[in-house]
C-alpha cells in the first residue's frame, strides 16, 4: 500500500508525456550544439562540403530557370521568313494569305529591314557607314509568314517552308522556330542534368551526413551503452544523432544558400553585359526566395535523413 | 519479488550458463551471489536487466514475465532497476551531478525535482561536495559511489550489482556495503554478483552460491533446513 502511494507521488513528479518528449528533445538540441561547437573545424568543413554540393545544382538551376522564362515570354507562333530576289514583290506575296496553312504574310522592303537591322544593332551611324559602303541597299525585301495556329507543327511549317521556297521570286526560307527547338531541347537536357547531378549530390550529401553520424555513434558507444542500461529508449539514444544530421544538413544549405548568392553576383554582371550585347535583357543575378527556402530545407532534410539511416541501424547493433 | 523458475540460458555458442536455475528473492532483501568465474552470476544479472533473455524457463520481477515485455518496453523496466558495475560505466564528459541525474532526466523528471534528488543520492553517498565535479578527477572510491548514487537516485525496486566492490580495498568494499544495507533497509531488494568471500563472511545476508549455471548453496535453504 505504502509502497502504491509512493508510485502515485511519484509519478506526480514527472512531467506529462509530452512535456518530458519536449524535455528530451531540448536537452539532445543543446547537447548536439555543444558537441558540434567543441569540434568546430571539423563542423565546419562537413557543412561547407554540403554547402557546395548543394550550391551546385542550385547555380544550375538557377541558370535553366533563367533561360526558360525567356523562351516563355516568346508566344510559341512559329514565323518564316522568305527572302525575295525582287524588291517590289509585295503583290505576289499577297496571294500566299490565301495559302490553307498561312495566316497572314507581313510585307518587308529592303528599306524597313535596313531601318530594323539599324535599331536592332544599335550600331547607328557606324552600320549606316559600313552600308554605305555597299553598291545601294544589300538587304532584301522579306515576307514574313505566320503559319495558322493549327498548322503551327514543326512538320507542318517545314512542309510550308519548302513549298514557299519553291515558288518563284523566292530566293531563300528561314524558318525562326529551330533555333528555339533546339534552345528548348538544350534547356530539357540541362535541366535533367541539374536534377541528376542534384540526385547524385543530394545522395552524396546524405552518405556524408550518414559517415559522419556512423563515427559519431563509434565514439559514443560506451555511453550509449550506459544510456541504455539506465533507462534509454531506442528513441532517447537516437535523438542526438538525428539533431546532428538536421544542424550539419541545415547548416550546410545556409552555406549553399550564400555560396549561390556569391556566384550569381560574381558571374551576374559578365553575364548581363554578354546578354546586353546580343540585346537582351537576360539577368542571371537575385537568387529567388523559393529557391533558397528549397536549398536550406532539403539540406536540412538530407541531413537528417543520412543521420537517421546509419543511427538507427548502427544503434540497434549496440546492446547494453 | 524476483522469480526465477526453471531457467536455462544457452548462448548461440552452444556454451549453457545456466541449467534448470531456480530462485525467489523478497522484496526488501539483501542477496549475495557468489560463484567462480563463468559460474553464471553475469548471465543471472543480464537476464534480470533483460540484456539476454531465457532459453527455458521464466523470469519475473514484480509479476512481469520478462520473455513477454516487448522491446519498447524494456527502456521503461529499466527505469526501475538500479545497476552498478564493476566498472562503474560513468560517462567521462559529464559532471558528477550530470551522471547521476540521468535516468531522472530520461525518466521525465521536473528539473527542480531532479536537482533534490541527485543531491540527496549524493548526500547518501557522501559525495555531495563533488557534484560538479568530472569521473576523471574521482577516485576509483568515489566512482563507484557516484554509480550507486545513479543506480538509486531513480528510487529503484531492485538494485542489480555486479562485482560493485571488485577494485577498491577493503575498507572502502565495506563502505560500499553498508550502503547497499541501507538501500535493502527502506526497501529494495539487492542483488549483489560478488566472488569475495571475505566480505560475504562480514555480513550475515543470504548467499546463493553458483556452479556451472547451477545453484550448489543457498544460505537460506540451509537456514530453513536447519531450523
Amino acid at each position: 500500500m505504502a509502497r502504491k502511494s509512493d508510485a502515485a507521488a511519484d509519478a506526480r513528479l514527472r512531467l506529462s508525456r509530452p512535456a518530458a518528449w519536449m524535455l528530451h528533445h531540448r536537452l539532445a538540441l543543446r547537447d548536439t550544439c555543444v558537441r558540434l561547437i567543441a569540434e568546430r573545424f571539423n563542423t565546419l568543413l562537413v557543412v561547407l562540403t554540403i554547402g557546395v554540393a548543394l550550391a551546385l545544382p542550385g547555380l544550375l538551376y538557377v541558370g535553366v530557370e533563367r533561360l526558360a522564362s525567356l523562351t516563355d515570354r516568346w508566344d510559341g507562333t512559329p514565323r518564316i521568313n522568305v527572302f525575295l530576289l525582287g524588291a517590289d514583290a509585295e503583290a505576289d506575296v499577297r496571294e500566299w494569305e490565301a495559302l490553307p496553312d498561312v495566316a497572314s504574310v507581313v510585307y518587308q522592303s529592303p528599306e524597313a529591314s535596313l531601318e530594323e537591322l539599324l535599331a536592332a544593332t544599335g550600331l547607328g551611324t557606324a552600320m549606316g557607314d559600313v552600308i554605305a559602303g555597299f553598291d545601294g541597299n544589300p538587304l532584301p525585301a522579306v515576307a514574313i509568314v505566320t503559319p495558322q495556329p493549327e498548322a503551327a507543327s514543326p512538320a507542318r511549317v517545314r512542309a510550308l517552308a519548302a513549298d514557299l521556297e519553291q515558288r518563284p521570286g523566292v530566293d531563300g526560307v528561314q524558318v525562326d522556330m529551330e533555333w528555339l527547338q533546339r534552345l528548348q531541347a538544350t534547356l530539357a537536357l540541362l535541366e535533367r542534368l541539374t536534377w541528376g547531378l542534384g540526385s547524385l549530390l543530394a545522395l552524396a550529401v546524405v552518405l556524408v551526413v550518414g559517415s559522419l553520424t556512423r563515427m559519431a555513434v563509434a565514439q559514443r558507444h560506451d555511453e550509449i551503452r550506459v544510456l541504455k542500461l539506465v533507462g534509454g529508449s531506442d528513441a532517447f539514444v537516437l535523438r542526438p544523432f538525428l539533431y546532428l544530421g538536421l544542424l550539419l544538413g541545415l547548416a550546410g544549405g545556409v552555406a549553399s544558400l550564400l555560396l549561390l548568392v556569391l556566384a550569381l553576383s560574381f558571374f551576374g554582371v559578365p553575364v548581363a553585359e554578354l546578354a546586353r550585347s546580343y540585346g537582351s535583357d537576360f539577368r542571371l543575378d537575385g537568387l529567388p526566395p523559393a529557391v533558397g527556402v528549397f536549398l536550406v530545407a532539403s539540406g536540412a532534410l538530407f541531413g537528417w535523413a543520412g543521420a537517421l539511416f546509419t543511427a538507427r541501424r548502427q544503434l540497434r547493433r549496440i546492446e547494453p | 519479488m524476483i522469480e526465477i523458475r526453471g531457467v536455462s540460458k544457452r548462448f548461440p555458442s552452444g556454451k549453457e550458463a545456466l541449467h534448470n536455475l531456480n530462485l525467489t528473492l523478497a522484496r526488501g532483501t539483501l542477496t549475495f551471489l557468489t560463484g567462480h568465474s563463468g559460474a553464471g552470476k553475469s548471465t543471472l544479472l543480464k537476464l534480470l536487466l533483460r540484456m539476454e533473455l531465457a532459453t527455458r524457463g521464466t523470469v519475473s520481477v514484480g509479476g512481469v514475465n520478462l520473455a513477454r515485455m516487448p522491446r519498447r518496453a524494456v527502456a521503461r523496466y529499466r527505469q526501475r532497476i538500479g545497476v552498478v558495475f564493476q566498472d562503474h560505466l560513468l560517462l567521462p564528459d559529464r559532471s558528477v551531478f550530470d551522471n547521476v541525474g540521468m535516468p531522472l532526466v530520461i525518466a521525465g523528471y521536473r528539473a527542480e525535482d531532479r536537482a533534490r534528488r541527485v543531491r540527496a543520492a549524493l548526500s547518501r553517498v557522501g559525495l555531495l561536495e563533488k557534484e560538479g565535479q568530472f569521473p576523471t578527477q574521482l577516485s576509483a572510491g568515489e566512482q563507484q559511489r557516484v554509480g550507486i548514487a545513479r543506480a538509486v537516485v531513480n528510487r529503484p525496486a531492485v538494485l542489480l550489482a555486479d562485482e560493485p566492490t571488485g577494485n577498491l580495498d577493503p575498507d572502502l568494499s565495506r563502505e560500499i556495503m553498508g550502503l547497499f544495507h541501507l538501500f535493502q533497509q527502506v526497501g529494495v531488494t539487492v542483488l549483489i554478483a560478488t566472488h569475495d568471500h571475505e566480505l560475504l563472511e562480514s555480513f550475515g545476508d543470504r548467499v546463493v552460491e553458483l556452479a556451472d549455471g547451477r545453484v550448489v548453496a543457498d544460505s537460506l535453504e540451509a537456514e530453513t533446513d536447519g531450523a
